[in-house]
């Protein structure tokens, strides 16, 4: 049987700079790398991060494609699947040289740790799934939460949202085609994405199946749910719970799907709790 | 302001949705046009998420996206969004919404504007401009690959040309191409772990049946026996074969594997397919070019290296010569008793018995020496880095297997070989190829002049 092609991990500085990486925090504590979900970038940290950087080495980044990473590296057929961000990820911590660390995950990022772990294990010591779901679409036997056409319909309302004013009208009502970073400018300064990138990234986020990596999980994991989150359902927590041999699953109080903004310090209280 | 009911009136029956929510997204109050387009009483809407009157995807949206941005922002413009009725209908809107600090907590205003028909503006907008973005792009990646394929000179280059550009058009994780050597599809360019490919795989068939064949996700891999390991080997779960054609005839396959789940069809396949077309016909152009190459550098009969070869083999074996201050040799064969083969039993037996002789030198010489086909009954050997004793091995094996029976040559037409060895060692100078062929043709001289079936050796 053929093995497994080599991961190409970039040099060092270049996956650094690559994915936009920051480090805060406590050079002596113990490592905790914070993957942000779909939609938006590492701010969607900012109140929970200032819980950890006390104790806490923290490490901060962007997903090729989002915030402030290198767009132009943002190859298509490449980013086709998660592999090449859980790539990036272990490419920051060989590059950081990190052991032990915490991933803090969310949203779409959970599964990029879960193969990230999976790839390194000597570098990774615990994982935080916040809202984990390893397949958005129902399957036989199994409910994500979603039908194909939810999603089709996702795509349709990023296109208006970042294709339809911004991007297609706004350099035609300015004059400009030719300069869309004109166009680009009316969107939102938070969490700045890419149009193109963003649909992109919402078909491999919604269209992605894990579910068989999960259970090569070795990883001590927790799995982070809240209470009435419509992108990643109750049963879907404890689905990623259950295939994760010898996980935690805590359920917050917090709804929604961003406990990380709505309750940071739930969410940081149960985190604690878990790691000691 | 009085007649027109005061602000509370404006409030409740503007031409837009207003409503204020909790910062998880509580509703607080509603007015009557957001009521009115809900279906809904005010008071059944009061209580809910903000989410819940949205569609499924107006929920991912808002919960990716919409929130994050406004608990980080303070505010939000513009996003759109769909309302989904009591009645299930839908309403295209943007809203746009800013959290402020009151007196019970901070509160989210939010404000909805009918956008259905600007939306079907942009939907319309946007499906031209795609079609658009779509044309231009395929006339761009085939006029692209068109430039890189004519720049090929060799089959590897092509390969490696066409890998990358289906890669890239058809946005693949990973892509291969194959071509066929007999029987066998050998991987030439890309997907390093994917190794040649497997008579029952999906590129044999697409070559078998000159046909795309795609497999869509890897519960679709079963069909192949050992699909789903190879494409684990370059972690993929869905792949596309197309075979290189060349007036009909498949020459090879280019095929792309793709990350997760994937259905090829219409302009994606068609894109690939128009690649290998592009480059079947490249392969072909290349592969005429190789060949007559070689038929201007081999003789047609025998296979061997003709005498134009012959001439750059010797000269590029002096100059390593010089390099390495090796020894080197020229061996000069010329055939005892062919002249009476070819007179009496005809050009047929004659050519035949070429051919014999020709399969017999190239399995006796020893790898990396040259044989070559002089003209007529006369062959030619580049011993390179032999000395005296090494190059008299050489001309003896050759005289040995003279004496073995022809197929098709009756008894009585004995065939031998009169040899003529020219030895050049480093000590002796330089030496050119003309004086060396000189010197292995007088030697070959003496040993017919001195009565044949044997080896004279000239230093030169």
């Amino acid at each position: 049987m053929a093995l497994p092609t080599p991961v190409e991990h970039a040099t060092a500085p270049d996956v650094l700079r690559r994915t936009n990486v920051r480090v805060l925090g406590n050079p002596e504590g113990r490592p905790m790398v914070f993957a942000h979900g779909f939609g938006c970038s590492q701010e969607m940290w900012r109140l929970l991060t200032p819980e950890f950087e006390r104790d806490h080495l923290v490490v901060l980044f962007d997903l090729v494609g989002a915030g402030g990473s290198d767009l132009s590296a943002y190859d298509r057929g490449r980013y086709d699947s998660l592999h090449a961000h859980a790539d990036d990820l272990v490419g920051i911590l060989t590059a950081l040289d990190l052991s032990d660390a915490v991933l803090v995950a969310h949203s779409v990022s959970t599964m990029i740790a879960v193969l990230a772990a999976v790839q390194a294990p000597e570098r990774v010591g615990a994982l935080v799934l916040v809202g984990p779901s390893p397949r958005y679409i129902n399957d036989e036997g199994y409910v994500g939460g979603f039908e194909r056409a939810d999603i089709d319909a996702l795509l349709e309302t990023l296109d208006a949202n970042y294709l339809g004013w911004s991007s297609v009208m706004a350099p035609v009502v300015m004059g400009n085609p030719d300069r869309p970073e004109l166009g680009q400018e009316l969107t939102d300064s938070f969490c700045r994405v890419d149009p193109a990138i963003a649909a992109h990234f919402a078909r491999v986020t919604f269209l992605s199946d894990n579910r068989k990596d999960l259970a090569a999980v070795r990883t001590p994991t927790l799995v982070v749910q809240c209470s009435d989150d419509v992108i990643a359902p109750h049963e879907v927590g404890v689905f990623v719970h259950e295939s994760i041999p010898g996980s935690e699953l805590v359920v917050l109080a917090a709804t929604g799907h961003v406990p990380h903004l709505s309750a940071p310090e739930e969410l940081a209280a149960a985190m604690r709790h878990y790691l000691g | 302001m009085a007649e027109s009911g005061g602000f509370d009136r404006l409030a409740q029956s503007a031409p837009c949705g207003l409503l204020a929510t909790t910062v998880n997204g509580t509703v607080l109050l509603v007015n009557e046009t957001l009521a009115l387009w809900m279906g809904l009483a005010q008071d059944d809407l009061v209580g809910r998420p903000f989410e819940e009157l949205l569609t499924t995807a107006g929920r991912l949206f808002y919960q990716t996206r919409y929130l994050p941005v406004l608990r980080l922002q303070g505010e939000v413009r513009e996003a759109a969004l769909t309302l989904r009725g009591a009645d299930g209908s839908e309403r295209s809107v943007l809203a746009s919404s800013v959290q402020r600090t009151g007196p019970h907590g901070d509160v989210v205003f939010v404000a909805l504007f009918d956008a259905t028909g600007r939306s079907n503006y942009e939907r319309e907008l946007l499906a031209a401009r795609r079609e658009a973005d779509r044309s231009e792009r395929r006339v761009r990646v085939l006029l692209e690959a068109s430039a890189s394929f004519d720049g090929c000179e060799t089959e590897g280059a092509l390969a490696s040309a066409l890998a990358e550009a289906a890669r890239t058009a058809a946005e693949a994780t990973t892509s291969a191409v194959f071509v066929l050597d007999g029987a066998v599809l050998r991987r030439v360019a890309g997907g390093m772990a994917l190794g040649d490919a497997p008579d029952d795989g999906p590129e044999a068939q697409a070559a078998r049946m000159s046909a795309a064949v795609t497999v869509e996700h890897l519960p679709d891999a079963a069909r192949f026996p050992g699909l789903t390991e190879r494409l684990a080997a370059v972690r993929a779960e869905a792949m596309s074969a197309v075979p290189i054609l060349a007036e009909g005839e498949p020459l090879g396959v280019v095929a792309c594997y793709f990350g997760r789940a994937r259905r090829v069809e219409g302009d994606a396949g068609e894109l690939q397919a128009a690649l290998a077309r592009q480059a079947g016909q490249v392969l072909r152009r290349i592969r005429l070019q190789e060949r007559l190459r070689h038929s201007s550098l081999h003789d047609p009969l025998t296979e061997l290296p003709n005498r134009a070869h012959l001439q750059s083999r010797l000269t590029e074996a002096i100059e390593s010569s010089v390099l390495t201050h090796r020894p080197l040799a020229l061996l000069f064969v010329d055939l005892d008793g062919f002249k009476a083969i070819n007179d009496r039993l005809g050009h047929v037996v004659g050519d035949t018995v070429l051919a014999q002789i020709a399969e017999r030198l190239r399995r006796l010489v020893r790898r990396g020496d040259t044989v070559a086909r002089f003209g007529g009954d006369e062959f030619a050997i580049v011993c390179a880095e032999a000395d005296a004793a090494a190059a008299v091995r050489v001309a003896d094996r050759v005289r040995e297997a003279m004496r073995e029976p022809l197929r098709g040559v009756p008894a009585g037409y004995p065939v031998t070989a009169s040899i003529g060895v020219a030895l050049h060692e480093p000590q002796d100078g330089t030496v050119s190829a003309e004086a060396l062929v000189l010197a292995a043709d007088g030697a070959m001289y003496r040993s017919k002049s001195e009565g044949r079936d044997r080896n004279s050796v000239v230093r030169a």
